[in-house]
């Protein structure tokens, strides 16, 4: 495998841990928890 | 059965009870990497289609979220659909009822970025609702059918919607026993964010020059792909059954897991002495 599709997956990686942490620090995880945890019902297509 | 066929039913029998386990329910902050209804009773995880959508229509800029899509993506390509979706795997189960499969061209592929853009990203900002949730046929079955089935409530506040999704879960597991993973090939949202990292990942499919191109790894391959077309194509799940022939490996940050050109059979006759 060449060096370059290695470095792009390593920097893809990276790029996104990036994102996770700075969405984590805008509250996006909480945000996932609480709409994870109320009953929302779409799954029986009310709401 | 080839050893990695064995691995990847275990693991995605156990990806399907550790999402679904009941307990441990404040995991639900964290997404699951596969089509996973969190409305599900037994859903200790968070769906990350649902995530993405809720986050989109309450205003939010996903990034955490799309974070989630690339280092996933970036590391594996789209190997958790092909070894962690309990939807994918209900698919293959039908898939062994039909022994005559109908073929489709990989080519409508393009349906699913459709489906990705319209009902899970334009539609849930513009109406502020998560539109694919409301169609979700793996939704109607995890969680749907069972919270009708379990609360008299619910019963009460179904309305045609409900059974618009119960028609579409049909209308999917009859394609199923039809085709290949129909669901995953041509309307999976979840499976059109993963597909392009199938380029760049870095677990990667290599194909020797000893492949005869017999297409024997067509028929044995659970969403009919033949390897050496695109062995990076974001039409692969990464479930690896094709490595059954010795000229199909899987390498993983440029090292060889499984070594394509090793010794051994190559083709229909590799496939058949592990059957």
């Amino acid at each position: 495998m060449r060096r370059f599709p290695i470095i792009v997956a390593i920097m893809a990686f990276i790029l996104g841990t990036a994102l996770i942490v700075a969405g984590g620090l805008g509250g996006e995880f909480r945000a996932i928890y609480l709409n994870a945890t109320i009953l929302c019902l779409s799954c029986i297509g009310v709401q | 059965m080839l050893r990695t066929e064995k691995l990847r039913n275990y693991v995605q029998i156990g990806a399907a009870l550790l999402q679904n386990s009941y307990f441990f329910k404040g995991l639900k902050f964290c997404p699951t990497p596969s089509l996973n209804c969190y409305a599900c009773p037994l859903a200790v995880t968070a769906c990350p289609m649902g995530s993405l959508q809720n986050l989109i229509l309450k205003g939010y800029l996903p990034l955490a979220m799309t974070g989630f899509f690339v280092s996933l993506g970036a590391a594996v390509g789209r190997a958790s659909c092909g070894w962690a979706c309990p939807f994918g795997y209900i698919q293959e189960l039908l898939g062994r009822l039909g022994k005559k499969k109908l073929r489709i061209s990989n080519e409508y592929g393009w349906l699913r970025y459709v489906v990705l853009a319209i009902t899970a990203l334009a539609l849930p900002f513009v109406l502020k609702s998560p539109i694919f949730c409301k169609l979700c046929p793996a939704g109607t079955l995890e969680a749907g059918i069972p919270l009708a089935a379990l609360d008299e409530e619910i019963r009460e506040i179904i309305g045609p919607l409900f059974w618009l999704k119960v028609s579409l879960l049909m209308a999917v597991i009859w394609a199923s026993v039809k085709i290949k993973r129909p669901f995953c090939r041509f309307i999976c949202p979840l499976g059109a964010v993963y597909s392009p990292f199938n380029r760049i990942s870095a677990l990667r499919m290599t194909v020797h020059e000893k492949c005869v191109k017999c297409d024997a790894c067509r028929e044995v391959c659970p969403v009919d792909m033949s390897i050496y077309e695109g062995p990076n194509s974001g039409v692969c799940i990464r479930c690896m059954k094709c490595t059954g022939c010795s000229a199909v490996g899987v390498s993983f940050l440029g090292k060889d897991i499984i070594k394509a050109g090793r010794d051994g059979k190559i083709g229909r006759a590799a496939y058949e002495e592990q059957r």
